[in-house]
C-alpha cells in the first residue's frame, strides 16, 4: 500500500513539474514576459500586446508540444511492451518516417488542398505509418515469433530509405515549401496554433483513454503468452490492436510536429525507473515525462540563441541519443 | 567445415581456373566506367554531345561557354563521382572484413556522420580554413564516429554482433547529425550544410578534386596492398593466425585505410550511405571470396554506380540537383533489407 502511495506521489509531483515547466516555457522567448504578466494574460487582463503573444503564439505552441510528447511517449511505451524490445521507438522503427512520407506525398500532389484539409492529414500519416509497421511485422515475423533484432534493423533501414525518398521528393518543391518541409522533417513546433491543438486533441484523446483503461491487460500480456492465455486474453489480437493504436498516436503527432525522434524511446525508460513496470502507473508517468521532454526541449531550442530557434527535434535528439547508446551498451542483445 | 572448404578452394587451384574470367570482368567494368564517365560529361542542363566533349578536350576553345562548362564543371564533377564511389566501396569492403560484419557501411556505422560533424564545426569556427584543412577535419571526424560507434556497441565486453553495431551506428549518426544541424542553424550555415550532408556532388571544382585525389588513391592502393591479407582474415581469426597472417597489423592498416577513404570522400561529397554496403556484396557474388579480386572490381563498380546516380540526380528534377546520396540510399535500402533477411534464413538452417 505504501508503495502505491509513493507512486501516486511521484505522478502528482511530475504533474506539478510539468505545469511549472509550461509556465516557465511560456515565460521564455524572444520577448520575455514577466511571470506576473503571464498569469494575468491567462485571465485576459493586462497589456494587450502581451496577451496576444502569450495566448495566440506561445500557449498553443507549448500545449501542442506537450500533447506531442504525450502521444509519442505512449506510442513508444506500447511498442516497447508489445514487441518486447527495450529499444523500440516510432522514430527508430521508421514509423515516423512512413507517416512523414505519406504527408509529404499529399503535400506534393495536392498542394492546393493542404490549407483546408488539416483534418484529414493525420489519416494519411496513419496509413503511411501503418504500412511501415505491417511491412516490419512481416519482415521480422517467422516461426511464430517476432524477432526483436530484425524488427529493429529493418526499421532502421526503412527509416534511412524513406528519409532519402523524402529528400528526393522535397527537392522538387519550391523554395518556401522546401524550407517548411526540411524544418518539419527534423521535428519542429514552429507555427503551431490553436487549430493544431484542437486537431491533435481530437486525434489523441480516444487512443490515450483507451490505453489507460487497457493497462491491466497489457500487464497480463507481459507475464508471458501462456499466462495471458490462461487469464483469458487473446494475445495475438490484442497485440495487433495495441500496435495499431501506437501507430495511430505516432501518426497524429508526426502530422502536426514532424519527426521528433527518441521521445518514445527515452520516456518509458525514465518512467520505469520512477514507478516500476505496472502499466497503470507506467503509462501516465511516461506520458508526463514525454510532455516534459518535449516542452523543455522546445524551450531550450528557443532560448539557446535568441534570434534563431533550433527545432525541438534536434534538441531532443542531441539530449536523448546518448541515452539510447547507454541503454544499448547495458542491454544484452 | 564450410570455412575449411573455403580455405581449400582458395589455396588450391580453384582460382587459377577462373583467372581469365576475372580479367574479362575487370576489363568490362573498366569500359563501363569510361562509358559512364562520358555519359556524365555529356548529360546536363546545358546539353551537349560527344562531339563537343571530345572537342573541348582536344581543341579547347576558351570563347565557347560549352567547352568551359565541360572542362570546369562537368569533368571535375564526374571525376569526383569516380573517386567517391571507389573510395566508399573499398572502405565498405575493408570494413566488412576487418569488423567481421557483413552489414558494415560507412554511412550505417556513424562514420559519415562523424566526418560531417567535424566539417560543420570547421565551417563555423575556422571558416577561413583551406580545403585541405577541411579534409583533415573530416578524416578526424570519421575516426570520432568509428570510436563512438564501436565503443558504445559494447565492443569491450562481448562479441559485437552486426545488429548491435547498426543500432549503435544509427544512434551515433542521429546524435552527431543533430549536433551539426544545431550548430549550423545557430551560425546560419544550415543551407549549405543540409544539402551537403545528404550527399551531393554539385559545385565540385578542380581544386577539391585535385586535393583529395592523391589521398583517395593512396587509400585505394593501401586497400589493394592488404587485399590478400584480407582474404585470409575473412576466413576467421583462428584460420588467419594459423596461416601466419599478422592479424593485428592487418586490422590496424585496414581501419586507417577505411578512415582515410571515408573521411576524404565525405569532405568531397557529403554523407553517402549504403554504397559501401552494396558494392562489395555484388562483387563478392561475381568474383568469389578473394579480396585481391573483389577490391579492384569494387573500385570500378562503385565508380559506375556513383556516376550513373549522379546523372540521374541531375536529370530527375532538372534544373535542380537531386542529392545523389538520397538516390543511392533508395537503391541501397532493398538490398540492405534483403541482406538482413537472407542472413536470418542462414541462421535458421544452422
Amino acid at each position: 500500500m505504501n508503495k502505491t502511495s509513493r507512486k501516486v506521489g511521484i505522478l502528482v509531483a511530475l504533474a506539478l513539474i510539468l505545469l511549472l515547466s509550461i509556465m516557465i516555457a511560456v515565460n521564455m522567448g524572444y520577448s520575455s514576459v514577466p511571470l506576473k504578466d503571464v498569469i494575468k494574460a491567462f485571465f485576459g487582463i493586462g497589456i494587450p500586446g502581451k496577451i496576444i503573444i502569450i495566448r495566440q503564439l506561445r500557449l498553443p505552441r507549448i500545449l501542442v508540444g506537450a500533447l506531442c510528447g504525450i502521444g509519442l511517449a505512449l506510442s513508444g511505451s506500447v511498442l516497447q511492451s508489445v514487441t518486447g524490445n527495450a529499444l523500440a521507438d516510432p522514430g527508430i522503427l521508421g514509423i515516423n518516417a512512413g507517416a512523414g512520407i505519406a504527408v509529404l506525398l499529399f503535400l506534393v500532389f495536392f498542394p492546393e488542398m493542404y490549407a483546408q484539409s488539416m483534418e484529414i492529414i493525420p489519416i494519411f500519416a496513419f496509413i503511411g505509418g501503418l504500412s511501415v509497421l505491417v511491412f516490419l511485422y512481416t519482415f521480422a515475423y517467422r516461426n511464430g515469433k517476432l524477432s526483436v533484432k530484425f524488427f529493429l534493423t529493418g526499421g532502421i533501414g526503412m527509416a534511412a530509405g524513406i528519409n532519402a525518398v523524402m529528400l528526393i521528393l522535397s527537392t522538387g518543391l519550391e523554395n518556401s515549401n522546401f524550407q517548411m518541409v526540411s524544418r518539419w522533417l527534423v521535428g519542429s513546433l514552429w507555427g503551431t496554433d490553436w487549430h493544431h491543438l484542437k486537431l491533435l486533441l481530437l486525434y489523441l484523446i480516444v487512443p490515450v483513454l483507451f490505453l489507460l483503461c487497457y493497462s491491466r491487460k497489457i500487464d497480463m500480456m507481459l507475464m508471458g503468452r501462456e499466462v495471458a492465455v490462461g487469464l483469458g486474453v487473446s494475445v495475438e489480437r490484442e497485440y495487433r490492436v495495441l500496435l495499431f493504436v501506437s501507430v495511430w498516436l505516432a501518426a497524429a503527432c508526426v502530422s502536426v510536429c514532424g519527426g521528433v525522434g527518441f521521445i518514445g524511446l527515452v520516456s518509458p525508460h525514465i518512467a520505469k525507473r520512477l514507478v516500476g513496470i505496472r502499466h497503470c502507473f507506467l503509462l501516465p508517468c511516461a506520458m508526463m515525462t514525454g510532455a516534459l521532454i518535449c516542452v523543455l526541449g522546445d524551450a531550450v531550442g528557443r532560448m539557446v540563441i535568441t534570434s534563431i530557434e533550433i527545432p525541438v527535434g534536434i534538441v531532443v535528439s542531441v539530449l536523448s541519443a546518448p541515452y539510447f547508446l547507454y541503454l544499448l551498451n547495458k542491454k544484452n542483445m | 567445415m564450410q570455412k575449411q572448404e573455403q580455405v581449400h578452394r582458395i589455396l588450391e587451384g580453384d582460382s587459377i581456373k577462373r583467372r581469365g574470367f576475372f580479367e574479362a570482368i575487370l576489363v568490362l567494368l573498366f569500359l563501363l566506367t569510361v562509358m559512364a564517365f562520358f555519359l556524365s560529361v555529356c548529360v546536363g542542363v546545358a546539353g551537349s554531345s560527344v562531339q563537343t566533349v571530345v572537342d573541348s578536350l582536344i581543341h579547347y576553345d576558351s570563347s565557347s561557354t560549352m567547352h568551359h562548362v565541360i572542362r570546369e564543371l562537368r569533368i571535375p564533377r564526374a571525376l569526383g563521382a569516380i573517386l567517391v564511389g571507389a573510395a566508399l566501396s573499398v572502405a565498405g569492403a575493408i570494413m566488412q572484413v576487418v569488423g567481421d560484419n557483413p552489414l558494415a557501411d560507412t554511412g550505417l556505422l556513424g562514420i559519415n556522420a562523424g566526418a560531417g560533424f567535424m566539417v560543420s564545426l570547421a565551417m563555423v569556427f575556422f571558416s577561413s580554413v583551406s580545403f585541405l584543412g577541411v579534409m583533415g577535419f573530416s578524416v578526424f571526424g570519421a575516426a570520432i564516429g568509428t570510436v563512438l560507434t564501436y565503443g558504445f556497441s559494447g565492443a569491450s565486453k562481448k562479441r559485437i554482433t552486426p545488429v548491435r553495431l547498426i543500432l549503435a551506428g544509427s544512434a551515433v549518426s542521429a546524435f552527431l547529425t543533430a549536433l551539426s544541424q544545431g550548430i549550423s542553424l545557430c551560425f546560419g550555415t544550415s543551407k549549405d550544410l543540409s544539402y551537403w550532408q545528404s550527399g551531393s556532388l554539385s559545385g565540385l571544382r578542380w581544386n577539391q578534386v585535385m586535393i583529395t585525389a592523391p589521398w583517395i588513391l593512396l587509400g585505394l592502393l593501401l586497400g589493394g596492398g592488404i587485399s590478400s591479407g584480407l582474404t585470409i582474415l575473412s576466413m576467421g581469426d583462428e584460420t588467419a593466425v594459423s596461416l601466419g597472417a599478422p592479424v593485428q597489423r592487418l586490422r590496424l592498416i585496414g581501419i586507417i585505410t577505411t578512415l582515410l577513404l571515408a573521411g576524404t570522400s565525405v569532405s568531397l561529397a557529403g554523407g553517402i550511405s549504403f554504397l559501401g554496403l552494396i558494392v562489395p556484396h555484388i562483387m563478392r557474388k561475381i568474383m568469389g571470396g578473394e579480396y585481391s579480386k573483389v577490391i579492384p572490381a569494387s573500385v570500378f563498380c562503385g565508380a559506375i554506380i556513383m556516376l550513373l546516380a549522379d546523372v540521374v540526380g541531375r536529370m530527375l528534377n532538372a534544373p535542380y540537383d537531386t542529392p545523389v546520396g538520397a538516390l543511392v540510399s533508395v537503391i541501397g535500402l532493398p538490398f540492405f533489407l534483403g541482406l538482413t533477411y537472407k542472413k536470418r534464413g542462414e541462421k535458421k538452417s544452422e
